[in-house]
């Protein structure tokens, strides 16, 4: 689905990935995770085709710059860290996740609309469809944005912190329904969690990045052997399965 | 009826209020029979369809013209550099018109005629600068660009008046900005450009609503966030220096109108883009009307009007400053 091959992306003349090279099978469940400053918000950048790199990546097989940004927004969707508190309302933002699908007039169709009710139904929005962003709390912004990301209906999704500002419970409901989307609809998911319970217990895949270099890529199991989680992040893991 | 609909009677019969008042109001009050008279031309030439024709309906059409296409421009560049404070003279629309009369005014003063090409001139190339250097930059880059430029054009106004004191006296009655002796065929050109401009931002609607959400986000959507905003950048500069160019640089009407139409059209930016047409033409129109009858037969430039009107009303909507003033 995604490949990174021998990727390296820089700001001006500093290096922020550095020679990155991993590949995302479809349908798997793939957390991102490192220490603040491992460039894992770029890393999600630069496979959303956001940012210019050296070296390759490739989206379906095709190189990511061979792609139009309407077909590239109809393929992934991103949800980044920072949401800005813009002036719509929920629904209005759902339905601005149906933008790759548009004509100039901006007009939905009906299957949109389903896609938007659908969207706002799995996030459980729909009864703030109505609320300006600016009266909702931090997760229920969240889950409005994720409802704008479901709309898009892409088959890969680019999530930043996507649980940052939910409570236990709702983290819980919406890590269910990634794995439903999952398995269902064959999505596949590339999130950065800085919760590495939920990321060791919940992910098919891991990838660990430490200072702009990637120094693991495998299964969940395979990280937890081999002790690199402990050695990047100084801690010692006790707590497990809390979202099972 | 819901508030959308309601938004979309009352603007346009407000304006058609404002509008018939200031046909008939003025140093000379029409009756109705004048009025009508005047206007359908029953009477023959008479006084009052000279009135009508050669003064207060020009007027009118360049207070609803420049209302207009100060409003878009405000509008736009509040949505493109997500500031509040953004107006047109933030992209060096103002000094840029106002460089362009001061070379006029200094270099070839008989040419008093060219002073509304200038004007458009100036401005149009100050902005065009600002895009240029502020394009696939961040947001912040177009005001600070805005804001060196604009000191740099200022300055050369500074220096030139400073040579030539009595070409300062002619600059002010431009910087002041009015509509006093506006003649129709002037009107043609920024008309028309305006119109095309309100056309094209109402075709790219949902497009620029999608910038609220953030560059990182809009991109992610398929929007091609930095011809976008250097297209909106070019139409807030075609608007503002079409309207400044025989309007004078009127002050306070880009940023006003613009937090106004927000908030009676909060979400839809097409909605708030025919709202600030509305409201800039409702805004200038009256305060033209106020102008010309506070002091008759002295007149007040319309400038000075829309910003003893606006100062205090926009006071007023940051103190009431609710859950939809975000940008």
């Amino acid at each position: 689905m995604l490949r990174f091959k021998n990727t390296t992306v820089s700001y001006g003349k500093t290096e922020i990935l550095k020679n990155i090279s991993f590949s995302l099978k479809q349908g798997k469940f793939t957390a991102l995770i490192g220490k603040n400053g491992s460039g894992k918000s770029t890393l999600l950048s630069a496979a959303a085709g956001l940012l210019s790199f050296d070296g390759e990546i490739f989206l379906k097989g095709r190189p990511l710059k061979g792609y139009s940004s309407k077909e590239l927004a109809q393929l992934r969707a991103l949800l980044p860290q920072l949401l800005p508190n813009a002036s719509l309302t929920v629904e209005r933002l759902a339905a601005m996740g149906r933008t790759p699908y548009l004509d100039l007039t901006g007009r939905l169709k009906a299957e949109d609309r389903e896609q938007v009710e659908t969207a706002m139904e799995q996030t459980d929005v729909l009864r703030l469809r109505d609320r300006f962003l600016s009266e909702l709390s931090g997760g229920e912004r969240q889950r409005a944005y994720l409802a704008m990301v479901l709309a898009q209906n892409a088959e890969l999704l680019l999530l930043d912190e996507p649980t940052a500002f939910m409570d236990v419970e709702v983290t819980r409901s919406f890590l269910k329904l990634l794995r439903r989307l999952q398995k269902e609809q064959h999505k596949t998911v590339l999130t950065v969690f800085h919760d590495l319970n939920a990321a060791m217990d919940y992910a098919d895949e891991l990838l660990l990045l430490e200072n702009g270099r990637l120094c693991f890529s495998g299964s969940a199991e395979a990280c937890r052997q081999s002790g690199l989680v402990e050695e990047v992040f100084g801690v010692t893991r006790k707590t497990r399965e809390i979202y099972q | 009826m819901n508030k959308k609909n309601r938004i979309l009677w009352v603007l346009p019969l407000l304006l058609c209020a404002v509008c018939c008042l200031s046909l008939r109001v003025g140093s000379v009050f029409l009756s109705g029979r004048e009025f009508w008279g005047g206007l359908l031309g029953t009477d023959g030439f008479s006084t009052e369809s000279l009135i009508l024709y050669e003064i207060r309906l020009p007027r009118l059409f360049g207070a609803l013209i420049a209302g207009s296409g100060l409003s878009f421009s405000g509008l736009l560049l509040q949505k493109v550099t997500g500031n509040a404070l953004a107006g047109p003279n933030i992209i060096g629309v103002n000094a840029g018109a106002g460089f362009g009369v001061m070379l006029t005014l200094f270099f070839a003063p008989t040419l008093v005629l060219l002073l509304p090409i200038t004007a458009f001139g100036g401005a149009f190339l100050a902005t065009l600068l600002i895009v240029g250097f502020a394009y696939h930059r961040s947001k912040s880059t177009v005001i600070l660009a805005g804001v060196s430029i604009s000191a740099l054009l200022n300055a050369g106004i500074s220096f030139f008046s400073l040579l030539d004191p009595d070409v300062l006296a002619s600059y002010n009655h431009f910087s002041i900005g009015g509509l006093s002796g506006v003649q129709t065929k002037e009107l043609l050109l920024p008309a028309l450009l305006i119109g095309i401009c309100f056309l094209i931002i109402l075709l790219f609607g949902s497009r620029i609503d999608c910038l609220s959400l953030g560059d990182a986000v809009a991109s992610s959507l398929g929007v091609r966030v930095g011809s976008l905003r250097a297209l909106c950048l070019i139409l807030a500069s075609a608007c503002a220096a079409a309207a400044v160019s025989f309007a004078g640089l009127l002050g306070f009407v880009g940023l006003m109108v613009p937090h106004i139409a927000r908030r009676l059209a909060p979400v839809c930016f097409r909605l708030q883009t025919v709202c600030a047409a509305l409201l800039g033409g409702v805004l200038l129109v009256l305060a033209d009307l106020l102008g010309r009858v506070l002091f008759a037969p002295s007149e007040l430039p319309v400038g000075i009007l829309t910003a003893l009107i606006g100062a205090p009303f926009f006071f007023y909507l940051l103190i009431r400053r609710k859950r939809y003033a975000s940008i």
